[in-house]
């Protein structure tokens, strides 16, 4: 996913509002495009009585994105919105990681995904105290175990280091 | 035949094909039920499987729910998984036999080798305890004189029920308003609120509110008067030869090792004989109707057909 | 047997030691199952029902009654303390929930919501063993066409949780009306927005949206505070309360005031604790002498939504027992329960096996009178602790949580990606000042609105003016005008006064 914006996030010291003007606009326009790709995809839906509702809100979206933008011709609005992303190094880090840990979880199997995923996520964000950080994944998984394979029996990904 | 099939069960086991050679030994055998947990599939399922691990030595069983999508989810996964005997499904006729018809899916009816029929629920026409119409003959008297006028739930576009009332419609040449409710509740407070007229509904829903007096069943799409509900007329006592409803059973994914096909059918076949699952079954109003892996896929493939026909002739969607 | 006896006899038995334990147990395990993002009380009992079937039958009926109260409160801890609510019906206890965390009040927010789930969960086991049988026939007067105006009453609540900007209030709306539509209409058959992806066919599952919307953003802010301050601490962490909470006094109304609100949602099958838990947030904020203190850490907000959603769950099972019609899943779910141990709920039961009905009733109100004890300490004990930890643990710990969560929902690893979709979708929707409350409402209204509108006009054959002439619609349109003008009268008048005192 990429970022609405990079006006968005430039450094404070404009003039108030300016900010949040410009992210509005930014955004309305984003939400109209997105709306267009419904509209477009709500054309193969056969049945007119199972179209009209998602028109509906459609067309509902298009008034209030088209309202949203013309606010920001008129209004100033009056106070800064905050930075979407206070710390991008640490956003795109957690996300991606995030999106390996998900996409490794149905090879890999969920514990063990978790027992790499959960303390490398943490050291590089940080967190120098490995015995702590160790213990914490360790018995995370043991209760997760605990409560989702012993006590419910939930199905899981088959896993790849030992065979769940 | 049931000693046949203990036979054949003891020869199976006795001399183990290559597959066959260490199944089910280890690995846990997962059973993908198409609804999610708590439904009436997925209790039958939960129901059955300390049974079935009783009568296959060594097997461990594991309900996976995969619901969504009427049930397609579910039934794709059990069609395509791996036939080694480690994944077998639940299939719920005629709901995985329309599915193809009416949308690109993933697997077709030959995806699956049928293992064994549990359940089948003969479809019922119901009306509310007070209503005016008191059998099949007025209800059909009266949506002659007033076309559309009666409203009729039932369970969906291509469900079980909506084809059993498609079925009455044509034998009896009449036409009525169908309301696609989703699910039983909802249709069961619309018929005893008296929001509508009547709906088509598994006997096995039925039967409870009919012997609570809450409801008159004004007939059963079965051969015969069904046990679970004797009060209920069927509807070739009264001049319709309509057999019709949903049917829940065991399937494989094709490719399936027979020895373990009829482990699973034998299993199964005892299961419905022993009397503490006959108990339960009893508890929760299953019409249980067993049918092994010849006459279960025969019986399929000849239901196939007929709703193909239908497809062709009168399109639903 | 007159009600009295077998009412006695009931109580009795209850409170033989095993039928005793077994309600400690289902309590605990509740709060448990319920705290867990992506569990809920009702996967939780329909797991438990095959093994309870060589139980004694006030065994597995005190375990599930025991499951299903303390399930539903169990949504709230991590809704207070992590700002993620565990089940649906726990997000307005979000509102007030996380700035009174925030503010070093966590331990008496804990056991605020505790009381109050105690209290609104006892006023509804009381209403059940009371007033079943004249709430039974209520549930039958609404049909489609009520139904649909029970929605739009719904609705019209989404425009107190618009926040600070009603454009973009009513956009997270509509964001959350969409998503309703993707997948099969349960209607007509056809699909909708799938762009041809296979597994968009079954829609979203309503708690990998939640999960995603509420349980990533947190995470992916812990994690940027993490990496930003070198000496890694929360800031979450819940300290002994400098000042225990004591004004219970307080609270009496909005308890009266949201156990009824509870009670009457919970008769209307399909209807639901969260609607209970909003609409109650809504009317506590709509008395109150001061609601601009709401979603600030009001602890009449939190009150609210955990008194509401409770008093849903002893009330939901009424049409169950009564009728033999379950209303909502986890209804559905204890209905199996009793099959399992050979008895047909519907109104026979309660003549052929009076003493069992009214011990399940009695348990009922029991385990959620256990909330009172075990509610807070659990919460205190075992999950608070967590929060101990350094952020740069806790966000992989969350987002693990969930993953297992939403996965065991369907078993589903294309769920798991739309958690992370949703995740970073509701991230940046927060970061924008859009507020996430509206998605979730359009999520679960919009659906029941279109679908009951739709039965409603087959059944109508089409004519509008016939969904609206009922009594019951023509009461629900009436409150839907009241709630709608009582801000609109509230502004003139505020207009005029302000307008006289700058004249004089």
């Amino acid at each position: 996913m990429t970022q609405p914006n990079d006006e968005a996030t430039e450094s404070p010291g404009e003039k108030p509002g300016a900010r949040s003007v410009v992210q509005d606009r930014v955004l309305a326009i984003l939400i109209i495009v997105v709306a267009t790709f419904f509209w477009i995809e709500s054309g193969r839906i056969r049945a007119a009585e199972a179209q009209m509702f998602p028109r509906m809100i459609l067309i509902l979206i298009y008034g209030l994105a088209g309202l949203l933008a013309l606010r920001t011709l008129y209004l100033q609005s009056d106070h800064r919105a905050p930075a979407i992303i206070t710390s991008y190094p640490a956003f795109a880090l957690f996300v991606l990681t995030s999106l390996v840990y998900v996409s490794s979880v149905s090879s890999l199997g969920f514990f063990t995904a978790s027992v790499v995923y959960m303390p490398v996520v943490a050291f590089l964000l940080g967190l120098r105290r490995h015995g702590l950080n160790i213990a914490v994944t360790f018995i995370f998984l043991a209760a997760t175990y605990t409560v989702f394979v012993v006590i419910f029996a939930r199905p899981l990904p088959r896993e790849m280091l030992w065979g769940l | 035949m049931k000693k046949l099939l203990g036979l054949t069960l003891a020869a199976g086991l006795m001399l183990p094909g290559a597959a066959m050679a260490d199944w089910p030994a280890g690995q846990p055998i997962n059973l993908v039920v198409a609804y999610s947990a708590g439904g009436g599939t997925d209790i039958l399922a939960r129901t059955m499987v300390p049974f079935l691990e009783r009568y296959i030595e060594g097997a461990r069983f594991v309900v996976v729910n995969r619901p969504g999508a009427g049930g397609e989810f579910g039934f794709t996964e059990s069609a395509n998984a791996t036939p080694d005997g480690y994944t077998i499904g639940f299939v719920n006729a005629p709901a995985f036999l329309t599915l193809p018809y009416e949308r690109q899916t993933r697997y077709t009816f030959e995806s699956f080798e049928p293992i064994a029929n549990l359940v089948t629920d003969p479809a019922s026409l119901i009306v509310r305890a007070d209503s005016n119409i008191e059998s099949l003959e007025q209800f059909v008297a009266y949506a002659k004189e007033n076309p559309n006028a009666l409203t009729v739930g039932q369970q969906g576009y291509g469900g079980s029920m909506h084809l059993s009332l498609e079925a009455m419609l044509r034998s009896a040449e009449i036409e009525v308003t169908q309301v696609p409710f989703p699910g039983i509740p909802p249709a069961s407070t619309a018929l005893l609120g008296g929001h509508i007229a009547a709906n088509m509904w598994g006997l096995g829903e039925a039967a409870p509110l009919a012997k609570e007096g809450a409801i008159r069943v004004l007939g059963v799409m079965a051969r015969d008067r069904v046990a679970l509900y004797p009060d209920a007329p069927t509807f070739a006592e009264q001049g319709y030869d309509l057999f019709s409803g949903s049917d829940r059973g065991f399937a494989a994914p094709a490719g399936t090792p027979q020895e373990i096909i009829d482990t699973l059918g034998a299993a199964i076949e005892r299961t419905l004989q022993d009397p503490e699952f006959l108990a339960a079954a009893e508890a929760q109003f299953l019409p249980l109707n067993y049918m092994g892996p010849a006459e279960y896929k025969a019986y399929l493939g000849e239901l196939n057909q007929q709703i193909g026909q239908l497809w062709e002739t009168n399109p639903w969607r | 047997m007159p009600m009295q006896d077998a009412l006695l006899s009931a109580l009795i038995e209850i409170f033989a030691w095993q039928n005793f334990l077994a309600m400690v147990v289902g309590v605990i395990g509740g709060i448990v199952v319920g705290a867990l993002p992506g569990l809920t009380a009702t996967m939780g009992i329909a797991i438990l029902i095959p093994l309870t079937f060589t139980m004694e039958p006030l065994i597995a009926l005190g375990m599930v009654a025991g499951i299903y109260n303390g399930g539903i409160y169990g949504g709230a801890i991590p809704a207070i303390l992590l700002g993620i609510p565990g089940t649906s019906s726990s997000i307005p206890t979000t509102f007030d929930g996380v700035p009174l965390a925030r503010r070093g009040d966590a331990e008496n927010a804990l056991r605020v919501s505790a009381y109050s789930s105690a209290i609104g969960g006892i006023a509804s086991g009381v209403a059940l063993l009371i007033l079943a049988p004249p709430l039974a026939t209520v549930t039958l007067l609404f049909g489609p066409a009520e139904y649909f105006w029970v929605a739009v009453f719904g609705m019209c609540s989404i425009a107190v949780l618009l926040g600070d900007d009603a454009f973009k209030g009513l956009i997270s709306a509509a964001i959350g009306l969409l998503i309703g539509t993707i997948g099969i209409d349960s209607v007509s058959g056809h699909e909708r927005f799938t762009f041809d992806i296979f597994y968009l066919t079954g829609g979203f599952d309503f708690i990998v949206l939640l999960a995603g919307l509420y349980g990533i953003p947190p995470a992916i802010t812990l994690a940027q505070t993490a990496a930003s301050s070198a000496i890694a601490s929360s800031g979450l962490s819940v300290t002994r309360a400098k000042t225990r909470f004591r004004d219970w006094k307080s609270l009496v109304p909005t308890w009266i005031r949201s156990s009824t609100i509870g009670i009457v949602v919970g008769v209307l099958p399909g209807v639901g604790g969260t609607m209970a838990a909003f609409l109650s947030y809504n009317e506590a904020r709509r008395a109150d002498p001061d609601p601009s203190s709401f979603g600030k850490g009001s602890y009449k907000g939190l009150a609210a939504s955990e008194c509401g959603n409770n008093a849903d769950n002893a009330s939901s099972l009424i049409p169950t027992l009564t009728l033999g019609v379950p209303g909502n899943a986890v209804a559905a779910v204890i209905m199996g329960a009793f099959l399992v141990q050979g008895l047909q709920p519907g109104p026979a039961m309660f003549r052929s096996e009076p003493v069992l009905v009214y011990a399940f009733i009695l348990q009922m109100i029991m385990t959620a009178g256990m909330l009172f004890f075990l509610g807070g300490m659990i919460a205190l004990r075992v999950f608070a602790p967590v929060l101990r930890l350094p952020p740069a643990l806790i966000a992989p710990v969350v987002i693990c949580l969930s993953v297992i969560g939403v996965y065991t929902i369907q078993n589903s690893i294309f769920d798991i990606y739309a958690l992370l979709g949703f995740g970073v979708l509701g991230y940046l929707l927060q970061a924008t000042g859009f507020p996430l409350a509206p998605v979730v409402l359009g999520l679960i209204l919009g659906p029941m609105a279109e679908q009951q509108l739709r039965l409603a006009l087959i059944i109508a054959r089409g004519d509008f003016v016939a969904i609206s002439t009922s009594a019951v619609s023509l009461i629900i349109i009436s409150l839907i005008l009241v709630v709608l003008a009582i801000p609109l009268v509230r502004f003139v008048r505020g207009h005029i006064v302000r307008n006289r005192s700058r004249t004089r």
